[in-house]
């Protein structure tokens, strides 16, 4: 089990594995079919470095090389540089091309123009300002280690097989018997829940 | 018949409670105080261990007395061994390293492995905390995993909401019908006290408080000096609400923190029924259960703290469950066994009798 999750308001694209990750999603990556072993990636520990993905859970029985799961790949090899190229944020290219957008708008309006134009630029900023505000107005929240429930799950149950596998014991408790009030309850619950 | 089983848990702070129904219909149930003693592994200790007939848990290192025979020990040596508890405020308890394997194992040794692929467990969980106290996220992911890798259907609903299907409150309309499931359901544990308000069965609102036996012990320690162990015991023994000893100090105490712990409870469930909303126009009964319920004359206590507060709802009746140690694990029960035919429907298999 190789769980990593991206822990960011961005998308996060790891070239070498050729996987990305969309913002606060998490991902075995032992039971994803890469192109390479993850522990090889560059891409991943450089990710990690930069605190753009966080392990959530490493196994270290799991061997580093898992045949069944790699793809054929060609050869890559990718620089620091390009891998921040390859780090994509959603957020940041809307930003830039509203600005360009901004940039190019404001040049033209400042220029003498006829009326029926200026109408038109008018509705183009306008209809500017309405898709801008949605963008404005977006909370980055993130609550930390956020997970999805199955995996959170699967990670609870290899660990405790691990840490239950030379346990023993004796323990053990007499039955009581209890005044049942519930059984006719149960029949009027059928038809409830 | 089918061999498919349900049964209920509830974790709980003090107790590990399991109950199912037998074929006959009757309720068994089988109940563990919840704390252990950590003992490394000696030479005779296992022979110590068998011949007073102590229940334990062993791993490669320590051997883990469980139970009341946890607290035989501590008493035997101490200081020298510390009394833990794999639960505190009805969570899986932070600061205990040892905790998973303690509950793992209760849950291995006295639920065991599922029999049937259609067996059903219904455990119960705090409802959502309104003092920013522990979050249950991952407490009930845990859980339900203790059961799942045993096979079994896990189910999981909130404590309050336990206390309700067992308890049944009912609340009358205007024009004169009763509707069965209704109402305001408490249950006072040992670590949280939760409640949970409900219409025909289905959950409106929930909250969960961490003020509650636990909280009153330690205050009323604090308050007069006494160690916690010996409010415990006069609380369990002497606390009789319709007749308060004003001249014993810890009795006196007593008598104070469960007239704080009931108003901020309820104030504080006031609240979230006011920020949800929520609209009921008829009076709702508010049923309480849970081992703080427990001490006489709680319900005359209960009483004449909820009806000076001035609450968002009208109150119809207030009443303390008959057994209210055991009322949650019973509600549990009865929604594993509705939640178990539901699955034998499905398959179209014979569903349980009590149909």
């Amino acid at each position: 089990m190789y769980i990593i999750a991206n822990p960011t308001n961005r998308e996060i694209v790891i070239s070498d594995l050729k996987l990305s990750l969309s913002p606060r999603q998490s991902r075995d990556l032992h039971e994803a079919k890469l192109p390479i072993p993850p522990e090889k990636s560059k891409d991943l520990e450089f990710c990690k470095k930069k605190g753009l993905i966080k392990v959530l859970r490493q196994d270290s029985d799991n061997k580093i090389s898992s045949p069944t799961q790699v793809l054929p790949q060609k050869e890559v090899i990718i620089k620091e540089k390009e891998v921040i190229k390859n780090v994509v944020n959603t957020d940041d290219i809307k930003n830039i091309i509203q600005q360009e957008i901004q940039k190019v708008v404001e040049k033209i309006n400042t220029q003498p123009v006829k009326n029926d134009q200026n109408d038109i630029l008018q509705q183009i900023l306008s209809k500017m300002n309405e898709i801008s505000k949605p963008i404005s107005n977006q909370n980055d929240v993130y609550i930390e280690g956020q997970i999805d429930e199955e995996t959170l799950q699967k990670i609870h149950v290899k660990t405790l097989n691990k840490i239950t596998q030379n346990v023993s014991g004796n323990v053990e408790c007499n039955d009581d018997k209890i005044n049942d009030t519930v059984s006719k309850n149960i029949s009027e619950l059928e038809g409830l829940l | 018949m089918s061999k498919n089983k349900a049964l209920s848990n509830d974790s709980g702070t003090m107790f590990f409670q399991v109950a199912e129904l037998d074929e006959k219909g009757n309720i068994s149930t089988k109940c563990i105080r919840n704390v252990f003693v950590e003992l490394a592994i000696t030479e005779d200790i296992e022979e110590i261990l068998k011949q007073n007939k102590w229940h334990y848990i062993k791993d490669d290192n320590h051997y883990y007395v469980v139970g009341e025979d946890a607290i035989k020990v501590a008493r035997m040596f101490p200081g020298k061994v510390e009394l833990r508890r794999p639960m505190s405020e009805g969570v899986l308890n932070k600061g205990e390293d040892k905790k998973m394997i303690v509950m793992a194992e209760l849950i291995n040794m006295l639920v065991g492995k599922a029999p049937t692929e259609d067996s059903v467990v219904c455990i119960c969980i705090s409802s959502d905390p309104i003092d920013g106290s522990s979050d249950n996220t991952y407490h009930k992911a845990r859980l339900e995993s203790m059961y799942k890798r045993n096979g079994w259907n896990v189910k999981v609903i909130e404590e309050g909401m336990a206390v309700c299907l067992a308890e049944r409150p009912t609340m009358i309309e205007k024009d004169g019908t009763e509707v069965p499931y209704s109402g305001i359901s408490c249950s006072f544990g040992a670590g949280r006290a939760n409640c949970v308000l409900s219409y025909k069965g289905l959950q409106v609102i929930g909250a969960s408080i961490a003020i509650s036996g636990d909280w009153i012990d330690r205050q009323v320690s604090n308050q007069t000096d006494v160690a916690i162990s010996q409010v415990i015991a006069k609380k369990e023994k002497e606390l009789d609400f319709t007749n308060i000893n004003y001249d014993d100090d810890v009795i006196f105490a007593l008598d104070a923190y469960y007239t704080e712990m009931i108003r901020k409870v309820f104030s504080a469930f006031g609240k979230k029924f006011n920020t949800v909303k929520s609209e009921f126009d008829a009076p709702l009964d508010i049923v309480i259960a849970g081992g703080t319920a427990m001490p006489k004359g709680f319900v005359n206590k209960a009483e004449e703290v909820i009806r000076k507060l001035d609450l968002p709802f009208e109150i119809k009746n207030i009443r303390v469950s008959e057994d209210p140690r055991n009322s949650v694990v019973k509600g549990c029960l009865a929604q594993a066994v509705v939640t178990m035919n539901k699955i034998e429907k499905q398959k179209g298999s014979t569903p349980k009798k009590d149909e």
